[in-house]
């Protein structure tokens, strides 16, 4: 027996190491990525903005390097006549594209638009990242972002 | 061996570049199938209410105004050394600019800043800056100016209760830019409500002020109402007993909204202050009253509206104290003199800018 594992666990551990070589040079590959491309790719996922009825899946478009947002999950998909949810011009709220157009510039996304279903208003948009599972989005109706609103959305993450 | 180790490393990272590009590229196209029930917030979250409702209208930032109500008699009392007379009034003119700023806007708290000028100008038949009566004087002379500087909160608690608070400053009197008034006869109003948020159609709140509504200072309760249809078609906005609105929403670009508004304020009378005989009084008009109007919303550009309203106004004080004291809305104390005025139409047009 002993002569067995002399004999063999050379060979074992050679392949074992490329193996772990492989894997890890895989994993590395996948995830590799410049520093800022990283930096700007932490927005990609499920959030949830503050009212907590609903999930917003924000990706990355690579075709233009711009980011988007889609409504993904809603807490109360129908409306009090059991009807899909619609924006107020009648187009369905869930898997709606809500957010457009976002650029990574000096830490922030920006250059963006959101889009409320609820009323239908369109609005100017920056997000930025304070936590790396939480975002200010800030609506507004300039784009220096002067006048309107701060949502703290937080990241979905699975149990 | 080397070599061998070499080639190994270079097939692994080619596989692993091609692998990799799928997973890099593409974001879409996982969400059909995924359980997004499966999911948990990553990081401690408190949810909470928004202080407006669905449908509820346009949120005004920066509004100039002009109101005009139409003839009416003025009897104005016995004054010192002055006698009791009637005067004619042919019309009253009131230019405003109200302004309010988010400084503050977000999930968990808004504050909001707010500006607000009036300027109430009396067109006599003949009385003018000859008048006998040093009150139809001044009013004729300088009219009566508002200059009001207020603060709101809106503290969300959870998504279903919240709280008000509103803080005011104003200088009212008959003083104009270029002669302002002394700052120490600033008044005071505050309220403070605790609301109710059961649905994104409708909030509710009871609450208590500190108000000048009906002249003179006063405490009274609030409840506060915010509603909108299922359909979105018809709303209700009020704060009783300031304000009640039925409304009526048209269309995303044209609101109608039927309803009273029942305002008013104390202002310092600096021309009456010294009297012939050298005496010093603190007098002070008492001056509300009670609109019964409808009012159209409607919108020009998607932050631009244009809003016209028209009606009764109808006179609940317009009688003269000496010095701000409380005094309840229906207290028979006797005044310094007192006056009463007829109940004109009367019309409103404003242009604002809005946050839809």
């Amino acid at each position: 027996m002993k002569t067995f594992k002399k004999r063999l666990l050379p060979l074992y551990s050679t392949a074992m190491k490329r193996t772990v070589f492989l894997l890890t040079s895989l994993l590395l590959a996948a995830t590799y990525q410049p520093a800022e491309a990283q930096k700007a790719d932490d927005i990609v996922g499920i959030w949830m903005p503050s009212e907590g009825t609903s999930y917003i899946h924000i990706y990355k478009n690579d075709e233009n390097e711009k980011y988007y947002g889609r409504i993904v999950w809603l807490k109360e998909p129908n409306d009090e006549s059991g009807k899909p949810k619609t924006d107020p011009d009648g187009n369905p709220t869930l898997k709606m594209v809500n957010l457009k157009d976002f650029i990574f510039e000096d830490d922030e996304w920006t250059d963006g638009t959101i889009y409320d279903p609820k009323s239908g208003n369109l609005y100017y948009c920056t997000i930025e990242m304070p936590k790396k599972d939480k975002l200010d989005v800030r609506g507004s109706l300039d784009p220096f972002g002067l006048v309107g609103r701060t949502d703290v959305w937080v990241r979905m993450k699975t149990k | 061996m080397m070599m061998n180790t070499t080639k190994t490393q270079l097939i692994a990272l080619g596989l692993a570049w091609l692998i990799s590009l799928p997973l890099l590229a593409q974001e879409e196209g996982t969400e059909e199938e995924f359980d997004f029930s499966s999911l948990v917030p990553a990081a401690q979250v408190k949810a909470f209410c928004s202080s407006r409702i669905l449908n509820g209208g346009p949120q005004q930032l920066v509004s100039v105004g002009y109101d005009m109500q139409g003839s009416y008699d003025m009897n104005v009392g016995a004054f010192m050394n002055n006698q009791a007379r009637e005067y004619q009034v042919n019309s009253t003119s009131e230019f405003r600019i109200d302004v309010q700023y988010p400084v503050i806007s977000k999930n968990n708290i808004t504050v909001v800043l707010q500006f607000n000028y009036l300027d109430t100008k009396y067109n006599f038949e003949e009385a003018g800056a000859n008048a006998e009566h040093p009150f139809v004087r001044t009013l004729s002379e300088n009219g009566l100016t508002s200059t009001n500087l207020a603060t709101v909160i809106f503290k969300p608690l959870s998504l279903k209760n919240f709280m008000i608070f509103q803080a005011a400053l104003s200088l009212n009197g008959d003083y104009t830019l270029a002669d302002m008034q002394d700052l120490s006869y600033t008044r005071f109003a505050a309220a403070a409500i605790y609301g109710w948020k059961p649905s994104e159609r409708k909030m509710w709140g009871l609450g208590v002020s500190r108000t000048y509504m009906g002249g003179a200072l006063n405490y009274m309760p609030v409840f506060y109402y915010q509603y909108t249809s299922a359909d979105g078609k018809w709303g209700i906005d009020a704060l009783l007993p300031s304000r009640l609105n039925i409304k009526r929403n048209f269309n995303k670009q044209t609101i109608l909204s039927v309803g009273h508004n029942f305002q008013g304020n104390t202002y310092r009378l600096n021309e009456l202050a010294m009297t012939e005989d050298g005496q010093m009084l603190h007098p002070e008009l008492r001056r509300s009253e009670l609109r019964f109007r409808a009012i159209l919303d409607r919108a020009v550009t998607r932050t631009i509206w244009l809003s016209v309203q028209a009606g009764l106004r109808y006179n609940w004080e317009y009688n003269v104290d000496d010095g701000d004291f409380f005094r309840s809305l229906f207290a028979e104390d006797p005044y310094l003199f007192e006056n009463e005025i007829g109940n004109p139409l009367f019309a409103q047009f404003s242009i604002s800018w809005v946050s839809p």
